[in-house]
């Protein structure tokens, strides 16, 4: 503050921020979220894995003629419905990528096109899993119906979980789009967030033939 | 005091090279995965098939999408080619391995209990 009571000027700092020199190649950024979608790849193989055990137990004491196991269970799935979620995931995993290469190409009117078109794909991908689960509640296969439909609901509850936090981060990077603060230099926050969008698409895949084709 | 941070993104790296892809190979990715996905579906669907006949030619295809989004989405195929030397290929192989192992380890532990 200067002597006769007004503000100085703001001392403007230019801080220039130079990329890190990393021994292996890669951002610190993207091997931090590859890093992530390891630990990722413990929880989704721990829940798959005992959805397997859980499903096969289910199968056993039905077989067995078990009366204090609700017999209901994969005979509820409806694969085209699914086939049809799948499809959607699918694509919206093309839609980011399309994005991610349209802000690369400083293209950011398209960008945010395939954005918004990947944020649409994803919720519809969640509105189908909504439905999916209240038909199946209504047919009566609720959470604590039997050990198969606890381990079910807990795999693609937490899958669903992980999409809607990935429709959460691509909204935020929609809005910073919207801002003009997603420019070709800060394409990589793009890419990590694409990172976790395939991921989450990925997990489907395998979700998508080991619980719904193998049931 | 306002503090403007101003970043300037300085393509220093030898080792890190920028691979910019067209759009055709996405949408070409793509297509293969829909038709894995259909093909999956009609294998099942079918009706014909049951035991290893059913399950193994599943278990393919989805290794099979899997390893192409992984690939091409997910610019794996690309990042790992430009690392600098085999440490981290080496590293993510076996960690895949190892990972692999720890479910078929919990797996064989806790099937015999059911």
């Amino acid at each position: 503050m200067s002597t006769s009571g007004t503000l100085a000027a703001p001392h403007v700092e230019e801080v220039h921020v130079e990329e890190h020199h990393t021994s292996l190649g890669l951002s610190n950024t993207k091997l931090a979220m590859w890093i992530f979608l390891g630990s990722e790849c413990l929880l989704f193989g721990a829940l798959i894995s005992s959805y397997l055990i859980s499903t096969a137990r289910f199968h056993q004491e039905v077989e067995a003629g078990n009366p204090n196991v609700n017999p209901v269970g994969p005979d509820l799935f409806d694969i085209p419905f699914t086939s049809a979620s799948s499809f959607i995931l699918l694509m919206s995993s093309l839609t980011v990528v399309l994005s991610l290469n349209s802000v690369k190409r400083a293209d950011y009117r398209s960008s945010r096109i395939w954005l918004g078109a990947t944020i649409v794909l994803g919720s519809t991908f969640l509105a189908g899993q909504i439905y999916e689960f209240t038909a199946f509640y209504n047919e009566g296969l609720g959470y604590t119906t039997n050990v198969f439909s606890s381990a079910f609901y807990t795999l693609t509850g937490f899958h669903g979980a992980h999409v809607s936090g990935g429709i959460v981060m691509l909204a935020s990077l929609l809005l910073l789009s919207f801002r003009g603060k997603l420019k070709r230099d800060r394409a990589e926050t793009l890419e990590v967030v694409a990172l976790y969008w395939h991921f989450v698409d990925i997990v489907w895949v395998l979700i998508f033939t080991i619980v719904y084709l193998l049931a | 005091m306002t503090d403007h941070l101003v970043q300037h993104e300085h393509h220093t790296s030898a080792h890190v090279e920028e691979h910019d892809h067209g759009d055709g190979i996405f949408w070409k990715v793509f297509v293969v995965l829909l038709l894995l996905t259909a093909a999956e579906v009609a294998w099942v669907e079918a009706d014909t098939f049951s035991g290893v006949v059913l399950v193994a030619p599943l278990l393919i295809m989805m290794a099979v999408k899997f390893w192409l989004v992984a690939a091409f989405f997910m610019h794996l195929r690309f990042d790992l080619a430009i690392l600098n030397g085999r440490l981290f290929t080496w590293a993510f192989a076996s960690s895949l391995v190892l990972a692999v192992g720890v479910y078929i380890a919990v797996l064989a532990t806790f099937i015999d209990r059911i």
